[in-house]
């Protein structure tokens, strides 16, 4: 009958977000395991690496999420996160919010939201199997330290890349990168 | 009273609480050269057992007649030392308590000399307190063995069957036709949610049953007087226009009467007859005319309604009983805050925007839609539902008449609400606006887990306002989710104000009749907050539920238990020891103004005729020595036993003699 809705003057610019009761059970069911069970204490916050560091804020990421607000999948400080599982591990209400972020992101790189940073990190998985490749520099130290100046991955066997490729493609990142790049052009 | 004083001075060292601000050796010595005192000594606790028998083995030793206890407030160990007075062959009495510790050591502690002077100050005047003190004798007074319940809501049901079931005669009186109280409008109970009438009725019907409860309903006290022990009270039967024994609750009244209003029970929401009961599992089920609507039309007697049984009789007059007991139990429970008073939330503007207990009767499987929810503008079903938490609690707006303690209820209910409505409505989403959730009893904090794993929404934040379309009524609600910092307005399809629990109106009059007092809450004085939640300062009157303080079923229940165990003591005892402390009128000096009958504050006082001549004279059980009398007694003929005049003044002049 009646429709709910949230208008946000902080968030005028996006226009009139609708409050989506449904996101928090998707988030669950893509494996954000009792993130519906929040109860807001701040635990995740406190425990974060990356809350002294940076604007993640893994509480207001959690309230976001069961609120319903679809625009936290345009929050870029959903890919800030490390996944090292410290929140998850300490939370009373054993909420595992890493997960439910990572859920997140694979609902924002669905609807196109994925930060171009990272669709330029997946061209390098795609080339080299690597986000972040070996450098010059990196081969020098690893001479230096006795090791060979590839790791034993793609840089040294390069013939698995095109399995890389099936990954990405089956997985549908690869058509979600270039549709993104041909947006983005 | 010739007889040489030799007090005895004993100095409490409270651990550091004392010993540790000021140095009580040396009040000692100062003690030793107060006249009278025979003795003085110290030790580190005195109201512990050695310190006890020091007392007792030095009254022996150096002959005393007289004991000073220099240590806490006598409202802590006057009783303590009294006893150990007592034990040293010593008249009780005769002891007195000069209070260092709150008075002194610990509002001084900073200027620590100055507490010493004070200490010695105190002392002083206890000691010649002590040398003008008289021997007193405690009175007993035999207990009626009966006991009245005023109420008849859960507490006063459960208080009843306590006392009934520990073998005393209970009067309970119930001002409503049928016993029940608020309890019974409930549909479920929080957090186990059994059925609210379905645990209730069979303790309604214990209550008919029991031989030793005599339930009388449509009544309400009209006049208490006495003492513990002894009360006789006043009841007035409002007139049914019925008479109960005649009435077998067979309805065809009902069914006959062609007058419609609103049924108080459904706060409004189903109309009833005139002729009615307010629920179909009232206790008793007898049947009331309510004269104010009824148009006399006569179908209710008629031969297709009572006909033969002729229960009814539009000229019944009300009665008046009187009964006698022993101890009362109030227990008149609560009102819900007229919440029509916060403009802002729209109660009684908008439809859809309904109070608890509204909520209460629109889900309840008897109310008015049989359980099935809708909202009253058009009858739809609800999608979308806002709980507007500590509506009026919480709060320090006088003006609205908010009250600022929490409710202690509303939290779960809401919760409770929020889990119906889900198990009803498929995809029904309810917003819980909150400011804390207080999930305190055992099981709640699960219970509010659980709900949240339902799908229940929780916005930490209070209701600012809430506004109406006209068109759809559809209802928008402005809050700040404050874990955001974000202000919202969402559009829901019906709201429920959690409105606060307030003070009975209809306590004020049996506080009054039994001089009770209030808290600062509006709720009826406890005799102590933590060990004493159950008595109050009238010896013989006990509380039971809601009427000393917003509390939940189970402390209810609880506490009504507490109140009748408390109000079987006396009348299991079969007497009551007075405290001496009372005032005495000498009637050779009293001329009969009166003065002391308006002003005393426990109704204690009253003129009789003695020798021809009109005295005033004073009831020892109900006097609390509170001393107004005797302040007031133009002729000085009132004594007040324990705190003559003699004795306060030789504390004024010991005082003095300091300066």
């Amino acid at each position: 009958m009646a429709s709910e809705g949230i208008r946000n003057p902080k968030h005028e610019q996006l226009g009139r977000a609708k409050l989506d009761p449904d996101l928090i059970k998707e988030v669950e069911a893509r494996g954000g395991k009792n993130a519906q069970m929040c109860y807001q204490c701040g635990t995740c916050t406190a425990s974060c690496p990356m809350g002294p560091r940076s604007g993640l804020r893994v509480r207001t990421i959690m309230r976001k999420a069961n609120l319903g607000m679809r625009e936290v999948l345009d929050d870029p400080d959903l890919w800030l996160c490390t996944t090292c599982y410290t929140c998850s591990d300490r939370c009373p209400r054993r909420i595992m919010a890493t997960d439910a972020i990572i859920a997140l992101r694979n609902l924002a790189t669905q609807e196109h939201k994925v930060p171009m940073s990272m669709i330029k990190i997946m061209g390098s998985i795609s080339k080299t199997g690597h986000g972040v490749p070996n450098s010059e520099g990196n081969k020098k130290k690893r001479v230096l330290l006795g090791l060979p100046e590839n790791p034993p991955t793609t840089h040294s066997y390069p013939e698995y890349i095109k399995d890389i490729n099936k990954i990405l493609e089956v997985t549908g990142l690869l058509k979600i990168k270039e549709e993104m790049e041909a947006e983005n052009q | 009273m010739d007889e040489e004083k030799r007090i005895g001075v004993f100095v409490c060292h409270c651990g550091t609480n004392i010993a540790g601000v000021i140095n009580v050796k040396e009040l000692v010595e100062y003690a030793k050269t107060l006249p009278h005192v025979a003795h003085a000594e110290d030790y580190t606790y005195m109201c512990s057992t050695p310190g006890q028998s020091m007392i007792k083995d030095r009254i022996k030793e150096f002959n005393l007649n007289g004991t000073v206890v220099a240590a806490c407030s006598p409202r802590l160990h006057e009783p303590t030392f009294r006893k150990a007075t007592e034990e040293g062959g010593v008249n009780s009495f005769l002891f007195t308590m000069s209070n260092i510790r709150e008075q002194d050591t610990w509002v001084h502690m900073e200027e620590p000399e100055k507490a010493m002077e004070k200490a010695k100050d105190l002392v002083r005047m206890e000691v010649a307190r002590a040398s003008k003190l008289e021997p007193l004798t405690p009175k007993t007074v035999p207990v009626e063995k009966a006991a009245l319940v005023i109420g008849a809501g859960i507490a006063g049901i459960q208080a009843s069957l306590e006392l009934a079931d520990a073998g005393i005669k209970t009067y309970l009186v119930e001002k409503e036709p049928s016993i029940g109280g608020m309890m019974s409008r409930l549909d479920k109970t929080f957090p186990t949610l059994d059925c609210s009438q379905c645990i209730l009725t069979p303790k309604m019907v214990d209550v008919e049953r029991n031989p030793n409860i005599e339930l009388m309903t449509y009544s309400e006290v009209e006049g208490i007087s006495g003492y513990i022990g002894n009360f006789d009270v006043t009841i007035r039967k409002k007139s049914r226009y019925v008479y109960e024994d005649k009435c077998n609750g067979c309805g065809k009244c009902q069914e006959v009467c062609p007058v419609s209003r609103p049924n108080e029970f459904d706060l409004g929401l189903q109309p009833r007859k005139a002729a009615y009961v307010p629920f179909p599992q009232a206790v008793p089920l007898k049947f009331t005319i309510d004269m104010d609507s009824c148009i006399k039309c006569d179908l209710c007697k008629g031969e297709e309604a009572c006909g033969e049984l002729e229960a009814i009789d539009f000229d019944k007059p009300d009665e008046l009983i009187t009964v006698k007991v022993g101890t009362i139990i109030v227990a008149t429970g609560f009102d819900m805050y007229d919440v029509e008073r916060k403009e802002e939330w729209g109660y009684k503007v908008f439809d859809n925007v309904v109070t608890g207990i509204e909520f209460e009767r629109l889900i309840g499987a008897s109310g008015p839609t049989g359980g099935k929810v809708i909202r009253p503008s058009d009858g739809k079903t609800p999608k979308t539902v806002g709980f507007v938490l500590c509506a009026g609690s919480r709060d320090q707006d006088e003006e609205d008449g908010a009250k600022p303690y929490c409710s202690r209820v509303c939290c779960m209910y809401s919760l409770k609400h929020a889990h119906q409505l889900i198990e009803k409505i498929p995809g029904v989403v309810p917003y819980l606006f909150y400011m804390d959730i207080r999930s305190f009893g055992k099981a709640y904090e699960e219970f509010y887990y659980r709900i949240q794993r339902e799908g229940g929404k929780f916005i930490r934040g209070r209701v600012a306002r809430i506004t109406e379309d006209p068109v759809t009524k559809n209802l928008f609600v402005t809050a700040e989710d404050t874990l955001l910092g974000a202000p919202l307005e969402m559009e829901l399809d019906m709201v429920v104000l959690a409105n606060a629990v307030v003070p009975a109106e209809s306590t004020q009059k049996i506080k009054s009749l039994l001089t009770l007092s209030n808290s600062p809450d509006g709720f009826l004085l406890e005799a102590h907050p933590k060990l004493n939640p159950m008595s109050t300062t009238t010896d013989g009157v006990f509380l039971a539920g809601m009427c000393q303080g917003p509390r939940d079923i189970p402390d209810v229940v609880a506490h009504a238990a507490a109140a009748a165990a408390a109000a079987s003591i006396p009348i299991h005892r079969g007497s009551v020891t007075l405290e001496p402390i009372y005032a005495i009128v000498d009637p050779e000096h009293c001329g009969g103004c009166a003065t002391c009958i308006g002003l005393c504050p426990y109704g204690a006082t009253e003129l009789k005729t003695v020798d021809d001549k009109l005295v005033a004279s004073v009831n020892e059980a109900k006097c609390k020595g509170c001393g107004t009398c005797g302040s007031a007694c133009p002729s000085g003929a009132i004594k007040m036993q324990h705190f003559t005049n003699e004795q306060i003044m030789s504390e004024i002049e010991a005082f003095a003699q300091g300066w």
